[in-house]
């Protein structure tokens, strides 16, 4: 049930990640970078509106006269903010609602992750507030149509003694009072989005919180085009002794405000609030069946915090020694952060395979899927390689992970694959093993698409790790030729079997 | 008409519910990572720190590595030049969508009439004075000479448009002891030009009614006419 709505949904957002990938790259690809343009565009949003404050007169008659100067006298700057404030704004829910439906349909909502689901979801209602809000400030006939539907939806509640849209009852109904609690409310709508922003990634270890300079100018760029050739404009001033007529709404803030007019408040209450719960408790329907967390064994942890530093879920936590050995800390990790993606295991300068033990033992190991099982796959086959290896066809080890193409596909003529819950599960050492003596011709590493990885981290610590930037490093001696990589997500299929095939070509030319 | 709400009845929500989601939160998303021991976090945030400056290090460096495809940003000119057509085609999305399609919410040939009112039903028990050994049974600091059971009337409100009923409701008095004003608050939508306009007011468990008005008004297009009651005066009103 659940993954009939997933899958279709992760096809189609798929489709236009592949579709941007060519033209952006994958760190520029807007669609790998929903959070962190959301972000970016509360920034512009912040910047321009304290420039439009500054201009802004916060008085019942003040207020259209002073947002027509900065639209029409001071149209290069004030009327620019304006139009960036909105336009940023509005950005802000199309990559908000795109990144939601990207983090359910990728299933990455669930298990530990329901934190930032959950507090994902209230900054919907944070961010409506806040756009809305900004809406009744212009004061013109959009302002009295959105004013007082909000406050007649409100109203419906009955907590409040006397209707709140009684303020707007009639001509000289609103006082500069009550107007200035509506700025009062768009200034600590936002304040508080921001506030509920920081929340929503502080169990993200390391979260990505800035988009990457080329794709946050391109963004900014397209916002100040947008506000030059397509300026925001008012609606005629507001005047409660009519109603207003035709109204050119933001749908990106009022999609429901005629359906209110159709449904009531009631209704429309029900809706939103059903929606809301919904959202709140979709982590738990169903449940993630959440992997046994890894087991630290003392005797081999060294206390190095490569684990605690590689962790994409701030799972691992160093504690001071409690096995009297001569190591000022021990890696301990906590059960109901982890998600069990091995990253820890790839970490681990004791992941070794070069060593005499019957089992292979190390410092950090998944129960469910141990480093010793790892290591008797993949032997196997490169065994299985080795045997249907000729001189037309080199003997190909795939690892892939459980998130990205499914490598299954690719098995079969001296290419067998193995598959981790991620690619960061790889100790580097294993490389130099699989290609030592030349026991495999070939290591080809893929997982999810580039910068996409299931667990954030994986692909950025092992290209780290390949290139001698990140411990543990893969040795100087493993021929760097023989190992290639390439990050296809599941959709992405033939393009790993191309360059599967391209890396086959170089293995022959190099003579292997 | 003053603003009878003020600023409070906006934040008591998010002081009530605020924190209510914010403990929730943190009992169960971070006190996991909250109650880790001083002396431990100490030393895991010098860990870190270490960590951040190698960090720093190697995002200067990477992206060059030396394995398999690095496919980095498209800074290409036919990438740039693709870029920038998508970019417009989100600029006109967002351009499009934040003012358009316009939305038609009353044709300029109607007008409004807004019904609201806020009044308070006669009180169910009129007033009494306490008899000599009524008071007696009192407790000394409740001995008040009258008895003032404070539960009002509904209020009910009927209004015709030229001779048709288009609303007739009874409104429950406000308050916990229903001792709180009656309040009416609906919109409704009619042609403009002249209307004949009724409005009744119950106030008490009488028969009949307790004030009505019957007026013929003009409305122009897009005006917005409100019947109402109006305390001062004690009368219905259409304005
Ligand atoms: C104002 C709007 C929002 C902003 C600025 C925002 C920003 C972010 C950022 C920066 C991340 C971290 C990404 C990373 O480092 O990989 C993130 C993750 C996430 N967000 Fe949002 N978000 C917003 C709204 C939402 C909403 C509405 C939902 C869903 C209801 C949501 C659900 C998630 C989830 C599930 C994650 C994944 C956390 C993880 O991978 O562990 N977000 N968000
Ligand atoms: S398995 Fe993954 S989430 Fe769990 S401790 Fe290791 S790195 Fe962290
Ligand atoms: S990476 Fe291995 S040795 Fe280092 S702290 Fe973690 S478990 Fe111990």
């Amino acid at each position: 049930m659940l993954k009939a709505l997933q899958s279709p949904l992760r096809l189609m957002l798929e489709r236009l990640e592949l579709l941007f990938d060519k033209p952006f790259g994958p760190p520029w690809n807007p669609m790998r970078q929903l959070g962190t343009l959301a972000f970016f565009f509360f920034w512009v949003s912040a910047v321009s509106g304290i420039y439009v404050f500054i201009l802004f007169d916060t008085s019942v008659s003040g207020a259209y006269p002073s947002i027509e100067y900065m639209t029409h006298e001071q149209w290069y700057l004030g009327g620019v903010m304006r139009s960036l404030h909105r336009y940023a704004s509005d950005g802000m829910v199309v990559t908000m609602v795109l990144h939601l439906l990207r983090e359910f349909s990728l299933d990455r909502y669930r298990g530990v992750r329901w934190y930032s689901w959950f507090t994902g979801v209230a900054l919907i209602w944070l961010l409506m507030l806040s756009g809305i809000s900004g809406y009744w400030l212009v004061w013109d006939q959009l302002a009295q149509y959105v004013a007082i539907g909000s406050m007649e939806w409100l109203d419906w509640l009955g907590i409040f003694g006397e209707p709140v849209a009684n303020n707007f009852l009639t001509r000289g109904s609103l006082d500069d009072r009550f107007f200035s609690l509506l700025v009062f409310i768009h200034i600590f709508g936002p304040l508080f989005l921001l506030f509920a922003m920081w929340i929503h990634v502080l169990r993200v270890n390391r979260a990505k919180i800035n988009p990457p300079r080329g794709l946050a100018f391109g963004s900014l760029a397209m916002l100040v085009v947008l506000s030059f050739i397509h300026p925001a404009l008012s609606h005629p001033p507001a005047d409660l002794g009519t109603i207003p007529t035709e109204l050119g709404l933001d749908w990106f803030y009022m999609f429901l405000y005629p359906a209110f007019d159709l449904l009531g408040p009631g209704a429309l209450w029900a809706l939103s609030f059903g929606l809301t719960l919904l959202l709140f408790v979709l982590p738990w329907l169903p449940p993630l069946r959440r992997a046994k967390a890894p087991e630290v064994f003392l005797e081999q942890c060294n206390g190095c915090t490569r684990c605690f530093d590689d962790c994409p879920y701030g799972a691992v936590i160093m504690q001071p020694r409690s096995d009297g050995r001569p190591f000022l800390q021990e890696a301990v990790v906590n059960p109901d952060l982890c998600t069990a993606c091995g990253i820890c295991v790839g970490s681990c300068p004791m992941s070794t395979p070069f060593r005499s033990d019957a089992k292979l033992v190390t410092g950090i190991d998944l129960p469910t899927l141990s480093l010793d099982t790892v290591y008797e796959r993949m032997t196997a086959a490169i065994a299985k390689a080795r045997m249907e290896r000729n001189t037309e066809r080199p003997g190909i080890l795939v690892v892939g992970c459980d998130h990205g193409a499914n490598i299954s596909t690719v098995e079969g003529d001296a290419t067998h694959a193995i598959s981790l819950p991620c690619i960061g599960m790889l100790p580097p050492s294993f490389v130099d093993f699989a290609l030592s003596d030349g026991a495999a011709d070939g290591v080809m590493l893929t997982g999810c698409s580039d910068c996409d990885c299931h667990h954030r981290l994986g692909i950025v610590w092992t290209e780290d790790r390949m290139a001698g930037l990140r411990d543990p490093y893969l040795r100087k001696r493993v021929p760097r030729e023989r190992l290639h990589s390439y990050w296809a997500g599941p959709g992405d299929l033939a393009a790993l079997e191309d360059e599967l095939q391209r890396f086959r070509d170089r293995l022959i030319e190099n003579g292997t | 008409m003053s603003s009878s709400v003020n600023v409070y009845f906006f934040i008591a929500p998010l002081i009530v519910f605020g924190p209510l989601f914010l403990w929730l939160l943190y009992s169960f998303g971070l006190r996991e990572i909250a109650k880790i021991p001083g002396e431990i976090r100490r030393q895991n945030k010098l860990n870190s720190e270490k960590e951040d400056r190698f960090e720093r290090e190697r995002a200067r460096k990477r992206g060059r590595g030396p394995v398999g495809v690095v496919r980095g940003a498209n800074t290409s000119v036919l990438g740039l030049f693709a870029q920038a057509i998508t970019y417009a085609w989100f600029a006109a999305v967002v351009g499009i969508l934040a003012s358009s399609p316009p939305y038609f919410f009353s044709a300029p040939e109607d007008a409004q009439i807004k019904l609201s009112l806020s009044h308070p039903g006669k009180r169910k028990v009129e007033c009494r004075l306490r008899s000599r050994e009524e008071l007696a049974k009192l407790p000394p600091n409740m001995r008040a000479p009258k008895d003032c059971p404070r539960e009002r009337w509904p209020v009910f409100v009927e209004l015709e448009v030229d001779g048709k009923r288009i609303f007739a409701k009874s409104a429950a008095p406000k308050g916990i002891a229903n001792d709180g004003p009656s309040i009416f608050y609906q919109a409704f939508s009619v042609p403009a030009g002249p209307h004949r306009l009724t409005m009744r007011l119950r106030e008490s468990g009488n028969e009949g009614f307790d004030f009505r008005r019957s007026e013929t008004v003009t409305l122009d297009n897009s005006q917005v006419l409100v019947a109402g009651f109006d305390s001062a005066s004690h009368s219905v009103f259409f304005k």
